[in-house]
């Protein structure tokens, strides 16, 4: 990432649209990170039959400590997966909330889903989501999102108002 | 408790020493590590990479672990911790021995 307009499109093109969810169905922190992994495998960013392994990656890491990082955000994640070729993002919204054992106690609406290729590049994908989610009023407006398109063409933009450093 | 006797803040400099950098689990174990103090504290970005998204001097509620990891803080990043408050020694003490002890994440 030489720059900060290099770095945003790189933000963006690792979260496409079909991975952006409106609606999460999944009762329990299991079923929202397997319905966002499904998200990779109808898009065919992942085999199918690599599903399992990249769950396995992320329920491990999920066990030794939650992600639900607080304010109703949880950020599952793979720091190194064998599974994808580039790191992919994907964004769930879950209306009712959902237990992910936050820090805070407090119900999950937001899922962001980072599966990093490299450790390396994982620091700096987390860092920018958490720019967006730091933000009261970015992310009560990211969850009156009602479509995939609506989702992704917000994250951009919100990506694109914070790019310059 | 007593009110502090000075606006001053407690400063100390530490660097980023786990190979991973701040990501979330640093985040959370500072984070929650913070809260056990009456005190305000704020980690700020003091030297950063040259293509670092986040310029030196940009600062994040060290009880907020969202923000912490919004700083992207990689190995070798130097942060300033800032506390203002009555236990505000205690409290940059105690975030400093987590910096200073790799957060106790060995295998990183």
């Amino acid at each position: 990432m030489s720059d900060a307009n290099a770095s945003q499109q790189d933000i963006t093109s690792r979260c496409r649209v079909e991975h952006c969810i409106p609606s999460l169905e999944g009762e329990n922190k299991q079923e929202v990170i397997s319905e966002l992994i499904e998200a990779f495998v109808a898009s065919g960013a992942i085999e199918e039959s690599q599903a399992p392994e990249l769950f396995g990656e992320i329920l491990a890491r999920e066990e030794e400590a939650t992600t639900g990082i607080g304010k109703g955000i949880a950020m599952p994640h793979a720091r190194r997966s064998d599974v994808v070729k580039e790191t992919l993002i994907a964004v769930g919204l879950h209306g009712d909330g959902v237990d992910f054992d936050a820090t805070d106690g407090a119900p999950v609406h937001v899922v962001f889903l980072i599966a990093a290729a490299d450790p390396q590049e994982y620091l700096p994908v987390a860092a920018r989501i958490a720019q967006i989610a730091r933000d009261d009023v970015e992310m009560k407006a990211l969850q009156r999102q009602t479509t995939p398109a609506k989702i992704h063409t917000f994250l951009a933009e919100s990506w694109s108002s914070c790019g310059a450093s | 408790m007593s009110e502090s006797t000075t606006d001053d803040p407690v400063v100390r400099r530490v660097e980023v020493r786990n190979r991973a950098g701040l990501h979330a689990r640093p985040a959370t174990m500072l984070s929650m590590k913070a809260k056990e103090f009456e005190a305000e504290v704020e980690l700020v970005l003091a030297e950063v990479p040259a293509d670092h998204h986040l310029d030196a001097g940009t600062r994040a509620d060290a009880k907020n672990s969202i923000e912490l990891i919004s700083l992207g803080a990689p190995l070798g990043t130097t942060l300033d911790i800032e506390a203002v408050g009555a236990d505000a020694a205690a409290a940059v003490s105690a975030l400093a021995e987590l910096f200073d002890t790799r957060f106790g994440l060995e295998d990183e």
